[in-house]
């Protein structure tokens, strides 16, 4: 494929990930910052940051086969 | 110990912590979760219509990744979902009642109204679930223009009120 195609998927996809990740970053900070239970929270917050690593790096695997 | 609300005393009694309805959050985790399998149907669907796009090994792997993409964002949806049902909540202490409104990730309103400024409080149950499952709506009128507290959709309306009530009358007592 198009070097160039290749280059604009993966600006795009990089940007998309980066922005789900500052953006899930900020709600883990506010969730444990105002949450009633730390242990609560983090054990949430751990569980879902957990998930989201998995799902981008399997997305930056899948983006290596372009 | 961790404060509820910034200006929490330390021999402030809690007694109660409401939040939304849990079949109201139910109700949001099922759109969400109708939002994640959403994919997998449409491709079980095009397998029964024997539907079959001729696309390049690319192609593929873009709708792959776009697939990817589409399920981390459902997944941000889902824990946005929870972090804003278990941040917004209604506190009623032995001295006062605090609203505090999570209404958006970055947006925290916290009101306080002490006991003694209650005027009168109102209990609405509306609509065919709020009746099935027993949530509505508890407005805490005050005194002067104040704008009236409002708990919305939480458990049990007609206890919490009978409760914020036995408080106020509590006060009252203990200031006579």
């Amino acid at each position: 494929m198009d070097n160039l195609f290749v280059l604009i998927t993966n600006i795009i996809f990089a940007i998309i990930i980066f922005g789900v990740g500052i953006f899930s970053i900020i709600s883990i900070y506010i969730f444990i910052k105002y949450g009633r239970s730390r242990r609560i929270t983090s054990a949430i917050s751990l569980v879902y940051f957990v998930l989201f690593l998995l799902l981008s790096f399997s997305s930056l695997l899948i983006l290596q086969k372009l | 110990m961790h404060k509820l609300y910034p200006s929490q005393q330390p021999g402030e009694k809690i007694m109660l912590v409401v939040r939304e309805s849990l079949f109201l959050l139910f109700v949001k985790f099922f759109l969400v979760l109708i939002l994640i399998i959403a994919p997998s149907l449409i491709k079980l669907l095009f397998n029964i219509l024997s539907i079959d796009f001729q696309i390049s090994q690319e192609w593929s792997v873009i709708l792959t990744l776009a697939t990817q993409l589409y399920y981390l964002a459902t997944l941000l949806a889902l824990f946005l979902v929870f972090v804003l049902y278990y941040l917004n909540m209604n506190v009623v202490s032995d001295q006062r009642i605090v609203d505090i409104d999570q209404k958006g990730l970055l947006f925290r309103e916290v009101s306080e109204l002490n006991i003694e400024s209650i005027e009168d409080v109102t209990t609405e149950i509306d609509g065919l679930f709020g009746n099935i499952f027993n949530y509505g709506t508890v407005f805490i009128q005050t005194a002067g223009t104040t704008e009236r507290f409002e708990f919305e959709n939480i458990p049990n309306p007609a206890k919490v009120s009978s409760l914020i009530l036995k408080l106020y009358e509590a006060h009252g007592v203990q200031k006579k």
